[in-house]
């Protein structure tokens, strides 16, 4: 996991600098056409849908809702571990993910595309991703 | 969607159960798996019934527990006792494995050879304890050097002829259920005190231990943390707070101490309290600090006081869940689809036992009931060490 751990904390750094650079990047409005919904975000007033588990990702704890079954890939579990270690458990309120948004958005993406179980080639994606970025 | 991986992982603690027919009642005798969670909903001590319960968070249970009911020598003559033992571990598994294997035993030992149960048998108990399981330590220690990370938080509680021992060293805790007459109320006494950092009277303790050191207590992300590492200031293991010998390389950094230090930063000695048991003491509630994190001791004593007795350790473990879960703000029926490892972002492993006090049963020590020895966790708690 550590490999790409690092690498997101990269990717994460390298998304900062470059909003830092040009004020106006905005991030794409998604929508998923999957019948599996695994990510939407959602204001502090909406309720949580059944089955999902809500998470605030980044520095200004923007708010998702994620499927409790996702949260349960390696790829959340080193996201989350690393919170852990940093900050412990004993979090106020929904979980925090010390993730930038875009990363997040990114990583979730590939896993609702299906290439969640080759982690190399997760790390490939988000490579390519860091690439991209303006 | 649930995959069938998770299926597995969830469901496979009880798999490992030999299904032999006419096996029901050694399964009942020793508990049921029910995926993370793992339960006794009755059963009956020296001094009246009992109810145990475990849930698991961590990838790897920390948490283990004895319940042990029958003559507490050696020798098969003498008072009978009622022994609970809550074990907290962190770091790993391997002290509150050690403790709940050898801490009983060694209580047997020491009660032997004074000839009775006392505070400072206990007391030698939990110390011969602490110093097998340093020399296990500093056996492993070059294959295995994050052993000297690990550590068990220990509550002991012990009821034997009309009198209840209580020793803690951690931040588990028991309280009482003692019914008021004249208000017919029951409410709840703490009986044990925290070894916590984040107490003022804790700091104090460790301030006054370590007059020369002003970094024994660190205020580390609004948490006080010993030496800014560890937030309890006792317990069995953590021998790299213990030794100078296993605060140095290869212990991973972040248990690492700037000084060579030439006393214990941390104590394995238990606070011990003794009480003579009343006809209003009604129930102990024995609990890891999972428990405590999400209720109060008074909410944990009206569960008890108002819901039937069997399963009732069950029922204080679920409704800590639902906190749990509120806190998270995701529905409680969520938190059960989260795998151990995960589930520690949401709670901890939590282990409750709920001991009745029969008061006729209290007073005559000398009653004769089946011997009881049975470990919380069952196939959750993974092989003995």
């Amino acid at each position: 996991m550590k490999p790409l751990i690092r690498r997101l904390s990269r990717i994460a750094d390298s998304s900062s600098c470059n909003r830092n650079r040009s004020g106006d990047i905005h991030h794409p409005t998604s929508t998923y056409s999957s019948s599996v919904f695994l990510v939407k975000r959602a204001t502090v007033a909406s309720s949580v849908p059944s089955g999902h588990v809500p998470v605030n990702v980044g520095e200004d704890k923007e708010r998702f809702v994620v499927s409790a079954e996702l949260l349960n890939h390696p790829v959340f579990v080193g996201l989350l571990n690393r919170s852990a270690q940093e900050y412990g458990y004993t979090q106020k309120g929904v979980l925090h993910i010390p993730c930038n948004v875009f990363v997040f958005e990114q990583v979730v993406e590939s896993l609702r595309s299906g290439i969640a179980d080759d982690t190399s080639e997760l790390i490939a994606s988000l490579s390519g991703e860091d690439v991209s970025t303006e | 969607m649930v995959s069938s991986a998770t299926i597995l992982r969830m469901v496979a603690p009880c798999w490992r159960r030999p299904s032999v027919k006419g096996d029901h009642s050694t399964r009942d005798a020793n508990g049921r798996c029910d995926g993370l969670l793992w339960y006794k909903d009755s059963g009956n001590h020296v001094a009246g019934e009992f109810s145990m319960s475990v849930i698991q968070a961590n990838n790897l249970l920390e948490d283990h527990s004895k319940l042990e009911s029958g003559p507490v020598s050696m020798f098969d003559s003498g008072p009978q006792a009622t022994f609970v033992g809550v074990y907290d571990g962190h770091g790993g598994p391997e002290a509150a494995r050690f403790v709940n294997k050898h801490l009983f035993d060694n209580i047997r030992k020491f009660t032997s050879e004074n000839h009775g149960m006392s505070a400072n048998v206990i007391t030698k108990a939990f110390l011969a304890t602490e110093e097998d399981f340093l020399s296990l330590v500093r056996r492993q220690w070059q294959i295995k050097p994050q052993i000297a990370s690990v550590g068990a938080c220990c509550l002991v509680g012990i009821i034997c002829s009309g009198l209840l021992y209580i020793a803690n060293a951690g931040d588990s805790r028991v309280v009482l259920g003692r019914l008021e007459k004249a208000f017919k109320i029951v409410k709840a006494v703490q009986l044990s005190s925290e070894h916590n950092a984040s107490l003022e009277s804790v700091r104090e303790e460790l301030r006054s231990l370590h007059p020369n050191d002003p970094q024994i207590v660190v205020l580390k992300h609004k948490v006080w943390r010993v030496k800014g590492i560890i937030q309890v200031s006792r317990s069995i293991g953590d021998a790299y707070l213990k030794k100078a010998e296993f605060n140095r390389e290869p212990l991973l950094a972040k248990f690492r101490v700037p000084e060579v230090f030439h006393k214990p930063i941390l104590r394995a000695e238990p606070a011990i309290t003794v009480h003579k048991i009343h006809p209003e003491d009604q129930f102990l509630i024995f609990a890891s600090d999972g428990l405590w994190e999400h209720l109060s001791n008074q909410e944990a004593v009206d569960i008890v006081n108002t819901c039937p007795r069997n399963g009732i350790a069950r029922k204080l473990i679920k409704t800590a869940l639902r906190e749990a879960a509120k806190k998270r703000e995701m529905r409680y029926s969520d938190l059960k689809k989260i795998d151990r490892g995960v589930r520690r972002h949401f709670h901890d492993d939590i282990t409750v036992i709920v001991v009745f006090l029969d008061s006729h049963l209290v007073s005559r020590s000398t009653s004769r009931r089946p011997l009881l020895s049975i470990s919380g966790g069952g196939d959750l708690a993974g092989p003995s060490t």
